[in-house]
């Protein structure tokens, strides 16, 4: 399985295309900002999700967090384990983090995200202020 | 910009009904998104009511529908974070709807805020409240005086964090609430020889709050907040150009 290339939105949900199709969850910056998270509410495998809409929500602290969906797509497959350990977004989001697989509708919509490079600087930025 | 104080609304409910306020929150919430309304800061008092967030378990609710619906009690899922929570008269709600983005707040920096302004209100009437890094929400010693449990919708906060002036107590015994027993809930009524006046503390919250969120903050009536929201999106707009337009 080859991971395809890292985009991150300006929401801080990520897109990683492999061969399942689009897995998306939340970016480094965002898990590490948010702190542990105890409760992750996954969509439903079918769900068509809209970009910019919300898809999911991470709990952390007693705030819900609603996840905007970086791209459009049928939900194929949610990471179950999370469920049960909703921290692996903690301990490594790009990988066992992970909280949906999407099927890619529009590939341009990915041109409108950001790189793992852009979004360092995005967020260095919002950072400083 | 970084001159230019934002305009904040701030909308004193009185007693209001769940239900209607969390349909005025989410319209709010869609309306701010859009910089169609500024901050705006809800205070109310609601009905006897039990709530769960996303996560919350019915198996913190201790007593049978059956019983608390001939309370009047009623039940309701909530999309904020936390577990279950009881609402009711003699208990201040406080639902600020903000733009985190808009203030560089993070989430856990929302948080801390609200608990600081609690902290800050329960001394002003010589409370000395403190928070615990595993449990959210305001303590004095260990028993909890305000429950927290928020949402984030696009960078923009409701749900909010509720303070025990003077509730029926009685009442906490139908929950667990977040995992606590019930007789580790306090109030404002019970930790002092007299208990302050609803008004006072709004009126204190309200202080504390604006110290906290910088801002251009004025009254608005419920009924401008709950007729303006449904009729129409120009509504916020309009009604902050008035504002810049009146100074």
């Amino acid at each position: 399985m080859t991971n395809g290339t890292l985009k991150i939105s300006q929401d801080h949900v990520y897109v990683q295309a492999n061969d399942d199709g689009a897995q998306v969850g939340i970016s480094d910056f965002a898990a590490e900002a948010l702190g542990t998270i105890i409760y992750v509410e996954l969509p439903e495998v079918g769900d068509e999700v809209i970009k910019g809409e919300p898809f999911a929500a991470v709990e952390s602290g007693k705030a819900s967090v609603e996840l905007p969906a970086p791209i459009s797509g049928k939900v194929l497959k949610v990471n179950e384990e999370l469920e049960d350990a909703p921290d692996l977004i903690n301990q490594d989001t790009y990988g066992k983090g992970w909280i949906a697989a999407l099927a890619i509708e529009e590939v341009t919509e990915l041109d409108e995200l950001m790189s793992k490079a852009d979004y360092d600087l995005f967020v260095a930025g919002a950072e400083e202020g | 910009m970084t001159n230019d104080l934002q305009d904040g609304w701030i909308v004193n409910l009185g007693q209001a009904r769940y239900l209607e306020v969390l349909d005025l929150q989410r319209r709010l919430v869609e309306l701010r998104q859009g910089n169609f309304v500024p901050d705006t800061l809800l205070l109310v008092e609601h009905e006897p009511i039990i709530t769960l967030g996303r996560r919350g378990s019915k198996d913190n609710i201790l007593s049978h529908a059956e019983e608390l619906a001939s309370q009047g009690i009623k039940i309701q899922r909530v999309e904020r974070g936390g577990d279950v929570t009881y609402h009711g008269p003699g208990q201040l709600v406080v639902y600020p709807i903000v733009h985190l983005t808009q203030r560089n707040l993070s989430v856990r920096g929302f948080v801390d805020l609200l608990e600081e302004i609690i902290i800050q209100v329960l001394a002003d009437f010589g409370i000395q409240a403190h928070r615990d890094p595993q449990h959210r929400g305001v303590w004095v010693e260990d028993l909890k005086v305000a429950a927290l449990g928020v949402a984030i919708r696009r960078w923009v906060s409701f749900h909010g964090i509720a303070l025990n002036v003077s509730p029926n107590m009685d009442h906490f015994c139908h929950i667990h609430p977040c995992e606590l027993r019930s007789e580790q809930v306090t109030s404002m009524a019970k930790l002092l020889r007299e208990t302050p006046s609803m008004e006072q503390v709004v009126q204190k919250v309200v202080g504390r709050f604006v110290e906290h969120f910088p801002g251009r903050w004025r009254e608005i009536s419920p009924n401008e907040v709950f007729e303006g929201s449904r009729i129409k999106r120009e509504f916020g707009r309009t009604r902050t150009a008035g504002v810049v337009a009146s100074r």
